[in-house]
């Protein structure tokens, strides 16, 4: 028995990079996956001044208490999941620590911190069909009157409850999928896609 | 395909929330001193309206908080949403 634990996305049996390596041609939507960073599920009241501060303070990034919006900065990116919870987004080396910094920060509140690395995995689509993908099976209004960068939201992607972002205006956009679903999500993209021409991107 | 107002999310799709029948059900304390039939009566009889209803739903693939509707059961209309521990619009007090 080996000791070393190797962790894999749950992508992996796609092998993207290899496919990455062909180019990305005429495609009109292009995929790449942002694997293995650190995720972190915190929960705590907002409307307690001192969580905010020490959460923030820890993050290096105003915890955002506006619904739907998402923070960056510091390396960490702070979305806004529910009036009581965040998802933090960070480097995978970073993760264990983080945990570590803000359960010291924020002994003796009630909060909760977890850590969900390997429970998740992100996508970022760009291209000029992107959009139109999103719309086929998607049922938030990706309109720029109604969502635009700086904006998050947990939907659903075909069967797949995923939480959204968009990154630019182009639009690029970038989703958090669990691992349980990824593997349904790719064959839906693979076919979902195939009119626009996909292809994948280091 | 109904529209949904989430009190935090604001205006989604149907698809994003899961329905959990009517609200302000309050669960009875002394339950050692109910009958059969009080007990059915709270676990099972509902209003069943025809029209205005007041009833919970989950924004089960959004911010996955419960929040409260009051809905036309003819219409299928939503007049209004407003989150637990509110009072129904309406409502005495």
């Amino acid at each position: 028995m080996s000791n070393t634990v190797v962790a894999e996305s749950p992508l992996v049996r796609f092998k993207l990079n290899e496919r990455a390596a062909k180019g990305t041609g005429n495609a009109g939507v292009i995929v790449n996956e942002r694997a293995l960073l650190g995720h972190v599920n915190l929960r705590g009241d907002a409307q307690d001044p001192r969580f905010v501060s020490a959460a923030s303070q820890v993050l290096g990034v105003d915890v955002p208490t506006a619904a739907n919006t998402v923070h960056e900065a510091q390396g960490n990116t702070v979305y806004w999941l529910g009036p009581n919870e965040w998802l933090i987004v960070t480097t995978g080396e970073r993760a264990t620590a983080l945990v570590g910094e803000l359960r010291k920060a924020l002994a003796g509140l009630f909060v909760a911190v977890t850590e969900v690395s390997g429970g998740q995995t992100v996508l970022v689509f760009r291209g000029r069909s992107a959009r139109a993908l999103f719309t086929k099976e998607c049922p938030l209004d990706l309109h720029p009157r109604s969502f635009r960068v700086g904006q998050c939201a947990q939907t659903h992607l075909a069967k797949a409850p995923i939480l959204i972002r968009q990154l630019d205006g182009e639009p690029t956009y970038e989703i958090v999928v669990r691992r349980s679903f990824s593997d349904y999500l790719w064959l839906w993209l693979e076919s979902a896609a195939a009119e626009y021409g996909l292809a994948m991107s280091k | 395909m109904l529209l949904i107002t989430c009190p935090w999310c604001g205006v989604r799709s149907q698809t994003e929330f899961s329905y959990g029948g009517e609200a302000h059900i309050v669960r009875p304390l002394d339950t050692d001193a109910m009958n059969d039939a009080e007990w059915g009566d709270y676990v099972f009889m509902r209003k069943n309206s025809k029209g205005r209803h007041l009833e919970q739903w989950n924004h089960a693939m959004g911010c996955r908080r419960w929040f409260n509707a009051e809905r036309d059961t003819v219409t299928y209309r939503i007049k209004s949403v407003y989150k637990v521990g509110e009072k129904a619009p309406g409502a005495a007090e």
